[in-house]
């Protein structure tokens, strides 16, 4: 399956953050750990919502967490 | 494996266990011209009750020694994709199987008032067609969460 346009910089956040768990992050955001998984993975694309939650997390603007890449191939 | 993809892979394992050995006993019947609504009856409450008992039996076992999880926006969008195609499935193999069973019926030689075109064989057909686009909804939960999307 081929990567979704949309990159992001959770895992190196994560370690930024004091080596983060998977499992601390999604209980923070309300959701299963297989959906960070997916999401770090860039095998899913969050909800703006949900990227909102993740970025607020960090303490950072969305566009520091995830990345627009048009040019990537799309699954 | 999330919760929800456990609950996936019982139905999936149950629904294929329980109505393939049904179905091949109803075509057994159908072949032998022995398609009496007794013995579709009672195989098809026997199937209902199996299935019902593996499934709570499932969902059970999954609760039990799993962890308890709220459905996130991944299993809706997962969900949603494969009730999606599984309802236009079920929508084009009921047209499909009502043709179908007519075909079958009249290149047996049967009448319109046959025994062929019964209402106990449009029901199997039907069930049929429900039962394979259950299939399908569960299988693309379970490929769906495989794939990670």
């Amino acid at each position: 399956m081929s990567p979704l346009p949309i990159a992001n910089r959770i895992r190196a956040l994560r370690f930024e953050r004091g080596e983060m768990t998977q499992q601390a992050l999604a209980d923070r955001v309300s959701v299963t750990r297989q959906t960070i998984v997916a999401i770090e993975g860039a095998r899913y694309s969050p909800s703006l919502e949900l990227a909102f939650r993740i970025a607020h997390v960090f303490g950072k603007p969305l566009e520091e967490v995830f990345q627009y890449s048009p040019d990537a191939p799309t699954g | 494996m999330t919760m929800r993809e456990k609950l996936a892979w019982v139905c999936l394992i149950t629904t294929v266990l329980v109505w393939t050995p049904y179905f091949v006993f109803m075509a057994l019947l159908l072949g032998r011209g022995a398609l009496n609504p007794g013995a579709v009856i009672a195989a098809f409450v026997l199937a209902v009750v199996l299935s019902t008992a593996f499934a709570i039996a499932g969902a059970i076992g999954v609760s039990l020694f799993g962890k308890q999880e709220p459905k996130d926006e991944r299993d809706a969008a997962i969900d949603a994709r494969a009730l999606k195609v599984a309802h236009y499935l079920l929508a084009g193999l009921s047209f499909t199987a009502v043709g179908g069973v007519f075909v079958l019926a009249i290149s047996r030689g049967a009448t319109p008032s046959g025994d062929l075109l019964s209402a106990t064989l449009m029901s199997q057909a039907w069930l049929l067609c429900f039962v394979a686009s259950e299939v399908v909804y569960y299988g693309l939960q379970v490929l769906g969460y495989r794939r990670g999307a």
